[in-house]
C-alpha cells in the first residue's frame, strides 16, 4: 500500500545541515497498522509527513497505492491527499466551527453539496460516538473528544490510509485506550490501512502488527509483531523500547490487548 | 451655554456627517486592499506557504515607508496623486484619498500579525486533506483569524476618527475641523469640549460594537 524508497531528508539548520531521515526504505501493506517508533528527533515525524508530501523528501521514492507520489502534478497531488486521511498531536480542529462544520470540511474542500456533507458527516461522528456533540464548538471539548472529531474528520473522504502523527501524546492515559480502539475499529471495519507515528511502546503493543524502530534519521529494525511473538531486539535502542515496555507490562499499566 | 451651541447644530450635524463619511469610506477601502496587502505579507514569508522573499522584502518596504510618514505630511506630499483620483485635492471626498492611503499599511501590518497567531497546524491539517492555497487562505487562514480581523478593523476605526480631525487641514471638514475653527480660531471653549465629548461618545459605541462582534466570532474559548 505504502512504499518507500531510500528516502533521504535534510534540514537546515543554523548549526549546518541536518539528516532528519537518512535512506530509510519502508513497505506497509494494505491493512497493517504500522507503527514507527522512536525517541523525539529521531526522524519519524518527518519520516510520516513525506508520505503525503506535507514535506518533500530530497531524495527517494514514495508510492501510495500504487502511485508515485513525487511525479505528480500539484493537482493530481490535491487530489490523491483525499485518500490519505492524517491526524496530529494537537488535533489541529478548526477552532471557529462547529463539530459538524469539522468533519465535513474535507468534503466542503472537495465541493460535495450540502446535504451529502451533512449525511456523510454524521456517518462518520457516529462511528466515533460523538453524535452528541454535533453543534458543539471543539474548545468546549476535551482532549480525547477532540481527537475523535480528528479521527472522523479524517476518514469523511473515505481514504485507503489513515496517517497518524503521535496521536495519543496529548491525551491522559484512559482516552489513550479508547483513541487507540476507534483506530482499531477503524482499520478492521473500513479496511484503512494505518501509519502511526509515536515515542510510546504501549501504544505499539496495543494495535500494531508491525513497528519500525528509529533512531537519528534511520531506521534500525523493524519487527512484524503477528508472526513473531518473542520478539529479540537486536539493536540497543530497540532493547531501550523493548525493555521499558516489558517493564511497564510487569507494572501492570499497559494494557495488552 | 446652549445659546451658543444652538445656532452653531446644523453645521455641526454636517461636520458628523462628514467624518462619518470620510472614516466609513477610508477604512472600508483600507481594510479590503489592507487584507489584500496583508495577506500577501503573510503567504510570501519565508516559511509561509508562497515563500517569496524577494517580493516579501520588497512589500514591507513600501508598507514601512508609508507607515512612517507621518499622517499630516502624507495628505500633503499626495496631493498631485489625489487630484488625479478624484480631480481635487480639496474637500470632504478628496481627504478620502489620504486617510486610504494611510489606512491599507497599517491594517495590512495589524492583519499580518494576526494571521501569524493562526495555528500553523489547522492550516497543515487543511493542507493534509488537498486543500488548495485559495482554500487554505479563505476557509481557513480568514476564518481561523475572524475574530482578530473584527478587532483589527476596531482599531483602525477609533485611529481613522482621530485622523479625520486632521484633514480640515485639506478643505475635509468633519467634527474635527469644526472643533478647531469654532474652539480655537474663536476661542468658543464650550464648542470645542462639547465637540470632544461627542467623539468620546462615538469611540465608544465604536468600540462597544467591536468588542461584541468580536465575542459573537470567538470560539476559541
Amino acid at each position: 500500500m505504502i512504499n518507500i524508497r531510500n528516502v533521504n531528508k535534510k534540514f537546515q539548520t543554523p548549526d549546518g545541515e541536518f539528516d532528519a531521515v537518512s535512506s530509510v526504505s519502508l513497505d506497509i501493506n494494505e491493512g497493517d497498522i504500522y507503527g514507527v517508533i522512536g525517541f523525539s528527533g529521531a526522524g519519524k515525524s518527518t519520516l510520516l509527513r513525506m508520505i503525503n508530501l506535507l514535506e518533500q523528501p530530497d531524495s527517494g521514492e514514495i508510492s501510495v497505492d500504487g502511485e508515485n507520489m513525487l511525479s505528480m502534478s500539484r493537482k493530481q497531488l490535491l487530489q490523491k491527499r483525499k485518500s490519505i486521511g492524517m491526524i496530529f498531536q494537537h488535533f489541529n480542529l478548526l477552532t471557529n466551527r462547529t463539530v459538524l462544520d469539522n468533519v465535513s470540511f474535507p468534503l466542503e474542500l472537495a465541493g460535495a453539496s450540502r446535504t451529502e456533507r451533512k449525511e456523510r458527516a454524521l456517518e462518520c461522528l457516529k462511528t466515533v460516538d460523538l453524535l452528541d456533540k454535533v453543534n458543539a464548538y471543539p474548545a468546549t471539548l476535551s482532549g480525547g473528544q477532540k481527537q475523535r472529531v480528528a479521527i472522523a474528520r479524517a476518514i469523511t473522504t473515505q481514504p485507503k490510509v489513515l496517517l497518524c502523527d503521535e496521536p495519543t501524546s496529548a491525551v491522559d492515559p484512559q482516552t489513550k485506550e479508547t483513541i487507540l480502539d476507534y483506530l482499531k475499529t477503524i482499520n478492521e471495519a473500513l479496511g484503512i490501512t494505518i501509519v502511526i507515528v509515536t515515542h510510546e511502546m504501549n501504544v505499539v503493543n496495543k494495535i500494531c502488527n508491525k513497528v519500525a524502530v528509529m533512531e537519528q534519521g534511520k531506521v534500525v529494525e523493524t519487527f512484524n509483531l503477528e508472526e513473531n511473538k518473542d520478539i529479540k531486539p537486536r539493536s540497543v535502542i530497540s532493547k531501550i523500547l523493548f525493555n521499558e515496555s516489558k517493564e511497564s507490562i510487569q507494572k501492570g499499566d499497559v494494557y495488552v490487548g | 451655554m446652549w445659546d451658543k451651541i444652538i445656532p452653531v447644530l446644523p453645521e455641526m450635524k454636517l461636520a458628523l456627517w462628514q467624518t462619518f463619511y470620510m472614516v466609513t469610506v477610508s477604512v472600508i477601502l483600507g481594510v479590503i486592499l489592507g487584507t489584500l496587502v496583508g495577506t500577501l505579507l503573510y503567504l510570501t514569508r519565508e516559511g509561509s506557504l508562497l515563500k517569496l522573499p524577494a517580493f516579501n522584502l520588497i512589500l514591507n518596504a513600501f508598507v514601512n515607508i508609508f507607515r512612517s510618514v507621518p499622517f499630516l505630511l502624507l495628505t500633503i506630499a499626495i496631493i498631485p496623486f489625489t487630484r488625479l483620483i478624484v480631480g481635487t485635492a480639496i474637500g470632504t471626498t478628496a481627504a478620502i484619498v489620504p486617510m486610504t492611503i494611510s489606512c491599507i499599511p497599517y491594517f495590512a501590518r495589524l492583519i499580518e500579525s494576526t494571521f501569524l497567531e493562526v495555528n500553523r497546524g489547522v492550516i497543515e491539517a487543511a493542507e493534509s486533506m488537498g486543500a488548495n492555497r485559495f482554500q487554505l487562505v479563505w476557509k481557513v487562514l480568514y476564518s481561523e483569524a475572524r475574530a482578530g480581523i473584527a478587532n483589527n478593523i476596531t482599531i483602525v476605526t477609533v485611529s481613522f476618527i482621530s485622523y479625520s480631525t486632521i484633514v480640515g487641514i485639506v478643505g475635509g471638514g468633519g467634527i474635527g475641523d469644526f472643533a478647531i475653527r469654532y474652539g480655537y480660531n474663536r476661542y468658543e471653549t464650550e464648542i470645542m469640549m462639547i465637540t470632544i465629548l461627542i467623539i468620546i461618545v462615538i469611540v465608544q459605541i465604536v468600540q462597544s460594537v467591536g468588542n461584541l462582534v468580536v465575542k459573537k466570532l470567538d470560539k476559541r474559548i
